[in-house]
């Protein structure tokens, strides 16, 4: 017995000694990246970083201290846990959207895995370690929004000093549960998943459980009509849901009664609430650490044998003519694009969210009363011409929901790529080729796609055929440039060295481009309006609003996507040079 | 062995560069390389890591832009007409990172576009090709579960799949077994003895002595010796490639490691 317990003290010592080596490395890694930045990038970071804290810090400092002060006044609602439990619950569900990816990367597709899995340390020392460099950034945001609201809602509620103490311990706790979860799921599937596709189906997986929560919360609409339903309209019923959902067996929730009723003086009770979450928490923690000796390293090993896969007996096939051998050079490597992105299930990955969406969207839009007409062919025959701003509307929703979905095609055309990309720079085809290849790539299947919903709002709907013939165009132009504008921002951010798929994207070409949306979407989709606007408010000027409306539009679109363009031409030729 | 399908022999200077020169930062990675390549020559290119052999290659086929001094294939700039000089060569870089997702098959009809090859012709090269390098039982699948060595016969072919009139190679012989690396080697003669220019970086000092009509080694981004066998032993150098390697790039530290080490 003693014996044992000798050992497991080494271990355990072995692990928090490995442990101290790991994160010195890590934190020496991360202060070296910030310290070699551009002294502009430096301060940039850490402006952006004060501005962010300061925002949030201050919203929830607003929260705690205006929550604090009505439930003081009055005391008889009963609803003192809700809010520290409301704010942990929020924060724990927000890390667990992207628990899945941000274990995946850290856990398996960080570059040293191979020094560390092959030195001897130890591998529950390299799980921590990773695990914890993945969710550092998300505790400094975790942090960034509890610690004030708490703070200033147990000022506001005279709680004592033990509530203070307890909060620090559930801040940081929680975040222990949703990054134990997505690692215990990403150690599964890298266990369960074929080892020469387990890289993709991660991707795959990482994208559904983060599409999945996200759903979860685009449909919020639905589940508080659900609530107020079941709320009534009495204040009273309304108190006893937010008191029913204070009472919920959840470890944050938990947390929050444990903290209520420790800043109460109810010391005991207190205790006994954060002693169920600690448990909870920190054993599912503890659980996946202990599994993470043997599960992690075993996925991890079976990820790297995907060279090393066995290959079915090749059979030879008949070689067919292929739709490649005909093709233009841009054309080739847009049917490229559209070949290796289905098969890779990585890339595929990128489109679901948005795709997701799109029914989500088509629900909502036609659920809502007057959304759908009784007699779509009539209109469609009889009111040729007529035009409504309801119509311009829906074109414009359907734009949107398309453009999402295959801009991202455009957008991650460079790098996607990848290391492979010297195989485009080398070869003898313009910029202007290369690019026009990777537009058309995300135009077809934008174009296609647009169409098919602009039919089916069509029918449902009721739009005029000349509102269907006008708002089609529209939608084609905008989009058209959009996704110009797409391809050339992608130029300048390519990323060709990525892993994970998720860093394909560049963080400023995502807000430039959105930036881009916006001018594109609102003066394009105003110009195109103003048919609309003058029918409605200025009859006779209509007719002149028919040819100046597109012509605008038109100009306005080929001037921003000319704009990127540009400059995606004048960095094509440094794109790959590190 | 299948031939390679002839192209047309000349003695021409194919491959020009003049004083090129690439910095990163202050570090000078390439400083002044001037050299020709003619028709029908192959040149190995030495030296050790971190020399500059790969920069200097990539400056060549214009994957990177130099600092300073140009390069030309066939009279082409590569920076002025890149696309002019880009269809005359074909590329192997050091690891072939091809496009997983698609077949050998599929991989060689795109590089044949990409190149501008005619259709009939392109379907034609690709069978040839395949039957060349032994992969055509393996042609239809996906090149991600292709052996390193089948995906570097993959590389070569695609660089061959537009009759090319100079080839360029960086370490194309690592990762391969010995058959491989002994097929690759004949099929450069083949190609060299057809009018190909062929320009390739190695660390394989016997494959370099072996095969080569020119050798350059660089060190530290300076090309230090320059010529034939016979040139650079009359030029000073003793013995064998490797000895003459050593004394231009300096050997005396690696005795030395060996004296710690043993």
């Amino acid at each position: 017995m003693n014996f044992a317990f000798q050992r497991a003290a080494l271990a355990f010592q072995r692990v928090m000694s490995d442990l101290q080596l790991l994160i010195e490395l890590q934190t020496q890694l991360s202060w070296n990246r910030f310290w070699r930045m551009k002294l502009i990038r430096k301060l940039f970071y850490i402006l952006a970083f004060g501005v962010v804290a300061v925002s949030i810090g201050g919203l929830s400092l607003l929260a705690g201290l205006g929550s604090g002060s009505l439930l003081r006044h009055y005391p008889e609602l009963h609803l003192e846990s809700l809010l520290p439990g409301l704010i942990l619950t929020a924060i724990a569900l927000i890390l667990l959207i992207s628990s899945f990816g941000i274990a995946l990367g850290s856990l398996f597709f960080s570059r040293d895995l191979e020094l560390l899995m092959s030195a001897p340390v130890s591998r529950r020392a390299v799980f921590i370690s990773k695990l914890m460099g993945g969710f550092s950034l998300y505790y400094g945001l975790v942090l960034i929004t509890t610690v004030p609201a708490l703070v200033t809602y147990g000022i506001q509620l005279h709680y004592g000093l033990f509530y203070y103490f307890l909060m620090l311990i559930s801040v940081l706790g929680t975040p222990l549960l949703p990054a134990g979860l997505g690692a215990l799921c990403v150690m599964l599937v890298a266990r369960v998943v074929p080892a020469r596709r387990i890289r993709e189906v991660m991707g795959l997986v990482a994208a559904l459980f983060g599409t999945s929560c996200a759903l979860f919360g685009n449909t919020a609409q639905f589940w508080s009509r659900q609530l107020s339903t079941s709320m009534g309209s009495s204040l009273g019923g309304g108190l006893a849901v937010f008191q029913s959902i204070a009472a919920l067996p959840i470890p944050s929730l938990l947390a929050g009664r444990g903290l209520v009723e420790a800043g109460q003086g109810n010391l005991v009770a207190g205790l006994g609430s954060m002693t169920g979450f600690l448990l909870i928490t920190f054993g599912f923690f503890g659980g996946c650490v202990w599994l993470a000796e043997h599960v992690y390293a075993s996925g991890w090993l079976r990820m790297q044998g995907v060279g090393e896969a066995k290959r079915k007996p090749a059979v030879p096939k008949t070689l067919r003519r292929d739709l490649l051998t005909g093709a233009a050079p841009f054309f080739a490597i847009a049917l490229k694009d559209w070949r290796v992105i289905p098969r890779d299930l990585r890339n595929f990955a990128q489109f679901l969210s948005p795709l997701f969406l799109i029914p989500l969207i088509y629900i909502q839009l036609f659920s809502t009363p007057g959304g759908r007409s009784e007699k779509p062919m009539a209109d469609l025959v009889n009111q040729w011409g007529s035009a409504n701003l309801s119509s311009a509307l829906l074109a414009g929703t359907v734009l949107m929901s398309t453009i999402f979905v295959f801009s991202r095609i455009a957008q991650t055309g460079i790098s996607m790529e990848g290391r492979s990309y010297w195989i485009l720079k080398a070869a003898p085809i313009s910029g202007r080729e290369l690019l026009f290849g990777k537009f058309i790539a995300a135009l077809v299947p934008f174009m296609t796609l647009s169409t098919i919903l602009m039919v089916v709002a069509t029918v449902l709907r009721g739009f005029s055929l000349g509102g269907f013939l006008y708002g089609w165009f529209g939608i084609q132009l905008l989009g058209a440039g959009m996704l110009v504008m797409d391809v050339g921002l992608a130029v300048p951010w390519a990323n060709l060295e990525w892993d994970d798929p998720r860093k394909m994207h560049s963080g400023w070409g995502g807000l430039i481009a959105l930036a881009g949306y916006a001018f594109i979407g609102i003066l394009g989709g105003l110009c195109l309006a103003l048919p609309y606007l003058a029918n409605t408010f200025l009859p006779f000027l209509a007719p002149v609003a028919w040819v100046v409306g597109p012509f605008l539009a038109v100009g306005i679109t080929g001037l921003v996507a000319g704009l990127a363009i540009w400059l995606g031409l004048s960095r094509l030729k440094t794109v790959g040079d590190h | 062995m299948d031939s390679i399908p002839k192209i047309e022999t000349q003695s021409a200077v194919a491959v020009e560069a003049q004083n090129l020169r690439k910095l990163y930062g202050k570090l000078e990675a390439v400083a002044d390389a001037t050299f020709t390549i003619r028709s029908g020559e192959i040149v190995g290119f030495l030296g050790p890591n971190g020399a500059g052999k790969t920069t200097t290659i990539k400056m060549l086929t214009g994957l990177l832009e130099p600092t300073a001094g140009r390069a030309s294939i066939l009279g082409h700039d590569i920076q002025k007409e890149p696309i002019a000089a880009k269809a005359a060569f074909g590329y192997v870089p050091d690891t072939p990172n091809l496009y997983g997702k698609l077949s050998a098959w599929e991989f060689l009809q795109f590089m044949a576009r990409l190149y501008r090859v005619p259709r009939d012709q392109a379907e034609h090269r690709a069978h040839e090709l395949l039957r060349l390098f032994q992969l055509s039982d393996a042609a239809s699948d996906l090149l991600e579960g292709y052996s390193h060595g089948m995906q570097q016969k993959v590389a070569l072919a695609a660089a061959l799949i537009h009759d090319p009139k100079v080839l360029f190679l960086d370490e194309p012989t690592v990762g391969l077994d010995p058959k491989s690396a002994r097929m690759i080697k004949d099929i450069l003669v083949q190609l060299r003895d057809r009018g190909v220019a062929i320009f390739f970086s190695t660390h394989i000092l016997e494959i370099a002595e072996r095969m080569v009509d020119r050798v350059m080694i660089i060190d530290k981004g300076r090309i230090v010796a320059s010529g034939t066998m016979a040139e650079l032993r009359a030029g000073g150098g003793q013995g064998s490639l490797e000895d003459i390697f050593l004394a231009l790039t300096g050997g005396a530290e690696y005795a030395e490691i060996a004296e710690v080490l043993g």
